[in-house]
C-alpha cells in the first residue's frame, strides 16, 4: 500500500490538469453508477481516506499540491456520508442522495483552495463541435473501490499520465495486469468462476476507462478474454481454470502482438531498399522494428521522423533509431512539406483500422498521408490484425479522444512544463483550446496495409474481420 | 566651400545610417516584411533627399546599388527589394512625365506595352530602344526641372500607403466572412490577418480556429488568439496536426503571407502549404490577405532558395546532447504555397485571383528593375 499511495501523489505530474473537471467527473460517475451503493461506497471511502491520510503523514507528504486537497475532500466525503449515515439509506436509490451532496462539498473545498475554477465553466470550455466526447479525467486512485486490483490502479495511473502509450503497448500492459488480477482472484462462495470473474474484470475495466477510453486493441482483447472465461468448464478447479486463463493470455499476447509484429517486420522490410529515404510520423512500435530490422540487414537508408505536439512521441522513435546507427532527420509537422521532396515512401503505424478502410491513428497522420499522396509517394501502414475494428466512421469528429486542453498551453519542447501566454486561458470565456488525440485517414491515401495475415489494400479490411469472426 | 563641407558631413551621416540599417536587417533587428518595407522606404526618403544628380540615370543607378546591397544583406526578405523597385518605378515615371510635358508628346513615352488594347492604336514610334532613347533625349532637360520634390512626395505617398494597407484590406472582411462562419488561420503571426479579423468581428459573428504553427513564434501565436478572444471572437487554438480532422467544418482558410511571387504563389509561415493542400482536398476556399508591398516580381524557379531555415533548438532542445549529435534537425520558417492552392488574394487594391498577380507586378514595377 505505501507504494501505491506514493503513486497517488505522483499521479498526474506531467501536466497541470483541470482539477475541478476531474472532481466533477468523479462525482458524476459516482452519482450515476453507484446510485444505490452510495452509502456503502461512502463508508468505504471514509475508511480509505483515513488510511490514506495516515499514510500521507507517515510517508513524505504528497508532491502535488492538489493531492492533499483530494485526500481532504475524500475525508470530508466520508464524514458527510457517515454523518447522514442511515438516514439516507432510504433515498439511496435516487442519484440525488449522499453522492451529490458530497459532490458539492468536494468541489467547493477544491475551489476554496484556489486550484480549480467553478464546475460549470468546464463545460463551457469545451469546443462545441466536440461536446459529445467525454472528457477523460485524470484520476488519482483515492476514489477506487476496494475490489480494484492494485495492478489495475497502477496501470490506470500509467495510462492517465501517458507513460504507457500506444495501442499495442496498452493492450499488452492491460493483458498482463489482467493476468495478475486473475492470479489473485478467488471465487466468492455461492458462484462459479466463469460467471463471477467476468463481472470482477468488468469492474476493473470500468476503472481503467476512467483514465482514458479503451483502445481498439484493448477492446478486442477484452472481448476475447471474456469469451474465454465464459467457456471455462465448471468441472475444473479454480486453480486449474486460473492457470489455463493466464496461459491463454500469454499465448494471445505472443500470437497477436509479438509474433504478429515479427511477421509484419519480415514482410515490410522488403519494401525498404538501398538509398531510400523513408518518412514516418510520431512513433509506432512495429514501424520502429521494421526500421531496426532493415538496419540490421545492412540496408542503407534514411529515416525522417515527423513529430507533433503535445506528446512528442517521435522523439523517442528518433532516439532509438539513431542509437541503432540509423541516419535520422527530425522535423515537426509544420515543416512537413519542406522535407517531403526527397522521400521515397511513408511508413505509418495505426491505432486502429476501421471496417470501411479508414485509418484511425495519432492526430496528424492524415495530413502526412495526404501530403504524401499529393506527391505520389506510397503510404504503407504497418498494423497487427488485432487493431482491426468493426466500427465504421467517416470523420474524426464523431468519435475521438480528448486530451487535456492544458497540454496546449504548455509551450515547452522538453519535459519541464513552461506555460506560455495562454496560461490564463480559462479566464477568457471566448477562448478554447482543442486537444484531440486521433484523426481519420481516408483509404485512398493508403497504398497498402501490412498485417501478419498478409499485405492488403484498405478495402480488404472487412474481409479479414469477417474471416476472423467466422473462424 | 562651406556648403560643400556640410554636404560631405551629410553624406557621411547618410552612409552611417545606411550602414546601420544593413546591419539591422542582417541581424534581424528589423523583422517582418511590413517593418522592413517601412524602414526601407524611410531610408530611401533620406537617400533621395540627400542625393544630388545631374541626370536621372545617376539617381537610378545610385538606388539600384543601394538596393543590391540591402538585398544581399537579407536575400530572403523580399519586401526590401520590392520597395526599392517601387521607388525606382516612381523615379522613372516622374522623369518620363516631365519629358512628356516638355516634349508635349505623350505617345512616345507611354509605358511599355502591357496589354493588347494599345497594340492597334500605337504609332510607329514604338521601339525596343524607346526607353533608353527617352532618357538620353532628356539629357539636359531633366536638370532644368527639379524632380526631387516630386520623387520625395511619391515616396511619402508610398509610406502613407504602407501605413494604411491593413485598413484597406480589413474593410474587405465583410465581403468575405458570413455570419456564424468558421474561419481557420494557419498564419497567426500576421498583423494583417489580425486586423482583418478584428475589423470584421465588428459586423459579423464568427469562430476562428487558430493553428499554432509550432515551434516558431508560438508566443505570438498564442497572443494572437488572446487578442481575438478578448475582442469577443469565439477562438479555438488547435495544433498543426489537427487541421485535417477539423477542415471539414471550416468555411474559409485565411492566410497572411510573407511574400507573394509574380506567379501568384506565396511564401507563408511553415505548415501553410500542407494546410492549403488540406483545404483544397476539402474544397475549402483559401483566401490570402496581403499588402502589395509584399508582391515580388520574382518567379519561384528555385523554391528551396526562398525558404529560410530557423533555429533547430526550438525543435529539439540542445540539452539533449546525445540526441542532437546524431540527428539532423530541420526547422523551416516558411513554406511555398503554389498558386493552384489559393482561391483569392485580397490586397489593398482589392481582391484578385492569384492568376492575375503578374499583371499587378507589371503595374507596380518596371521590367528593367526586376534584377537590381
Amino acid at each position: 500500500m505505501p507504494e501505491l499511495s506514493a503513486k497517488v501523489a505522483l499521479a498526474p505530474p506531467g501536466t497541470p490538469t483541470p482539477k475541478g473537471q476531474q472532481q466533477k467527473g468523479i462525482d458524476k460517475n459516482n452519482a450515476e453508477t453507484q446510485g444505490a451503493k452510495a452509502q456503502r461506497k461512502a463508508e468505504k471511502a471514509a475508511r480509505r481516506a483515513a488510511k490514506v491520510s495516515e499514510q500521507g503523514k507517515s510517508n513524505k507528504p504528497p508532491l502535488e499540491a492538489v493531492a492533499p486537497g483530494r485526500v481532504q475532500s475524500q475525508a470530508k466525503q466520508g464524514r458527510t456520508a457517515s454523518g447522514v449515515g442511515n438516514a439516507s439509506s432510504g433515498g439511496g436509490g435516487s442519484t440525488n442522495s449522499v453522492g451529490n451532496v458530497t459532490a458539492g462539498n468536494a468541489i467547493s473545498s477544491l475551489t476554496t483552495q484556489g486550484t480549480a475554477i467553478h464546475g460549470t465553466d468546464i463545460l463551457d470550455k469545451r469546443v462545441s463541435l466536440f461536446k459529445h466526447l467525454e472528457i477523460t479525467r485524470r484520476s488519482g486512485t483515492a476514489d477506487a473501490a476496494k475490489d480494484i486490483h492494485p495492478a489495475i490502479l497502477a496501470l490506470t495511473l500509467q495510462f492517465a499520465s501517458y507513460t504507457v502509450i500506444g495501442s499495442s503497448a496498452r493492450c499488452r500492459a492491460t493483458l498482463r495486469a489482467f493476468q495478475t488480477v486473475i492470479k489473485d482472484y478467488r471465487t466468492p462462495a455461492g458462484t462459479t468462476l466463469s460467471r463471477n470473474l467476468t463481472n470482477h474484470l468488468s469492474r476493473q475495466i470500468d476503472f481503467l476507462k476512467t483514465a482514458r477510453p479503451l483502445s481498439i486493441t484493448m477492446g478486442n482483447a477484452i472481448r476475447w478474454l471474456k469469451q474465454e472465461i465464459s467457456v471455462v468448464s465448471i468441472d475444473i478447479s479454480d486453480d486449474q481454470a486460473r492457470e489455463s486463463l493466464v496461459e491463454k493470455i500469454d499465448t494471445y499476447i505472443r500470437d497477436k502482438i509479438e509474433v504478429a509484429d515479427r511477421v509484419i517486420v519480415q514482410s515490410a522490410v522488403k519494401q525498404i531498399s538501398k538509398g531510400d529515404v523513408i518518412l514516418t510520423f510520431s512513433r509506432s512500435a512495429v514501424v520502429e522494428q521494421v526500421f531496426l530490422e532493415a538496419n540490421l540487414r545492412g540496408i542503407e537508408f534514411g529515416v525522417v521522423v515527423v513529430d507533433t505536439r503535445p506528446f512528442y512521441e517521435g522523439k523517442e522513435m528518433v532516439r532509438r533509431l539513431s542509437n541503432a546507427g540509423l541516419r535520422c532527420e527530425y522535423v515537426l509537422i509544420s515543416g512537413l512539406s519542406y522535407v517531403l521532396n526527397d522521400i521515397t515512401s511513408v511508413f505509418l503505424g495505426a491505432h486502429a483500422v476501421l471496417s470501411n478502410g479508414q485509418l484511425y491513428s495519432r492526430v496528424g497522420t492524415a495530413l502526412v498521408a495526404m501530403s504524401a499522396k499529393r506527391k505520389n509517394i506510397p503510404v504503407i501502414v504497418c498494423c497487427e490484425s488485432i487493431k482491426f475494428s468493426n466500427r465504421v466512421q467517416l470523420d474524426s469528429v464523431t468519435f475521438n479522444e480528448l486530451g487535456s486542453p492544458d497540454d496546449l498551453m504548455n509551450i515547452s519542447i522538453d519535459s519541464a512544463p513552461k506555460p506560455g501566454p495562454l496560461k490564463n486561458w480559462r479566464d477568457l470565456p471566448n477562448l478554447k483550446l482543442l486537444n484531440i488525440l486521433y484523426d481519420l485517414t481516408p483509404p485512398d491515401y493508403i497504398k497498402k496495409i501490412v498485417t501478419e495475415v498478409g499485405s492488403l489494400p484498405p478495402s480488404s479490411v472487412p474481409v479479414i474481420i469477417r474471416e476472423y469472426n467466422s473462424a | 566651400m562651406l556648403a560643400a563641407g556640410a554636404h560631405i558631413s551629410k553624406e557621411k551621416d547618410l552612409n552611417a545610417h545606411i550602414e546601420a540599417f544593413v546591419a539591422q536587417i542582417k541581424r534581424r533587428q528589423i523583422q517582418g516584411s511590413y517593418n522592413v518595407a517601412l524602414a526601407t522606404s524611410q531610408l530611401l526618403l533620406r537617400v533621395v533627399s540627400a542625393a544630388r544628380w545631374t541626370h536621372i540615370d545617376q539617381l537610378v543607378t545610385q538606388i539600384k546599388v543601394l538596393g543590391k546591397r540591402l538585398q544581399s544583406a537579407q536575400p530572403r526578405e523580399l519586401a526590401c527589394g520590392n520597395i526599392i523597385r517601387r521607388v525606382l518605378a516612381l523615379i522613372r515615371e516622374e522623369s518620363e512625365d516631365t519629358n512628356d510635358s516638355e516634349s508635349g508628346d505623350g505617345a512616345i513615352n507611354s509605358p511599355l506595352i502591357t496589354s493588347m488594347f494599345s497594340l492597334l492604336s500605337t504609332n510607329d514610334e514604338y521601339g525596343p530602344n524607346r526607353q533608353s532613347q527617352s532618357l538620353s533625349d532628356s539629357t539636359g532637360r531633366s536638370i532644368k526641372k527639379d524632380l526631387k520634390p516630386y520623387i520625395i512626395e511619391g515616396i511619402q505617398e508610398l509610406i502613407d500607403e504602407l501605413k494604411s494597407i491593413d485598413e484597406s484590406i480589413a474593410s474587405m472582411g465583410v465581403e468575405m466572412i458570413h455570419e456564424n462562419e468558421t474561419i481557420l488561420t494557419p498564419t497567426p503571426n500576421s498583423r494583417t490577418v489580425l486586423k482583418f479579423l478584428l475589423r470584421t468581428a465588428q459586423k459579423r459573428k464568427f469562430t476562428v480556429l487558430v493553428v499554432e504553427v509550432f515551434p516558431n513564434d508560438v508566443e505570438k501565436t498564442h497572443e494572437f488568439a488572446l487578442k481575438l478572444a478578448e475582442a469577443g471572437i469565439e477562438t479555438t487554438v488547435i495544433t498543426d496536426a489537427m487541421v485535417y480532422s477539423i477542415m471539414g467544418r471550416v468555411g474559409k482558410v485565411i492566410l497572411g503571407t510573407h511574400a507573394v511571387l509574380a506567379n501568384g504563389g506565396l511564401l507563408a509561415s511553415a505548415g501553410a502549404a500542407m494546410i492549403c493542400q488540406c483545404a483544397n482536398v476539402h474544397r475549402t476556399p483559401v483566401v490570402i490577405c496581403t499588402g502589395l508591398y509584399k508582391l515580388s516580381p520574382m518567379y519561384p524557379f528555385d523554391i528551396e532558395s526562398l525558404i529560410e531555415v530557423g533555429d533547430t533548438g526550438k525543435v529539439l532542445e540542445f540539452e539533449d546532447g546525445s540526441l542532437v549529435d546524431k540527428v539532423n534537425v530541420v526547422n523551416p520558417l516558411y513554406d511555398y504555397v503554389p498558386p493552384e492552392s489559393v482561391d483569392l488574394c485580397i490586397t489593398n487594391m482589392g481582391g484578385y485571383s492569384p492568376n492575375f498577380m503578374y499583371r499587378l507586378v507589371l503595374d507596380h514595377y518596371r521590367q528593367e528593375d526586376t534584377t537590381l
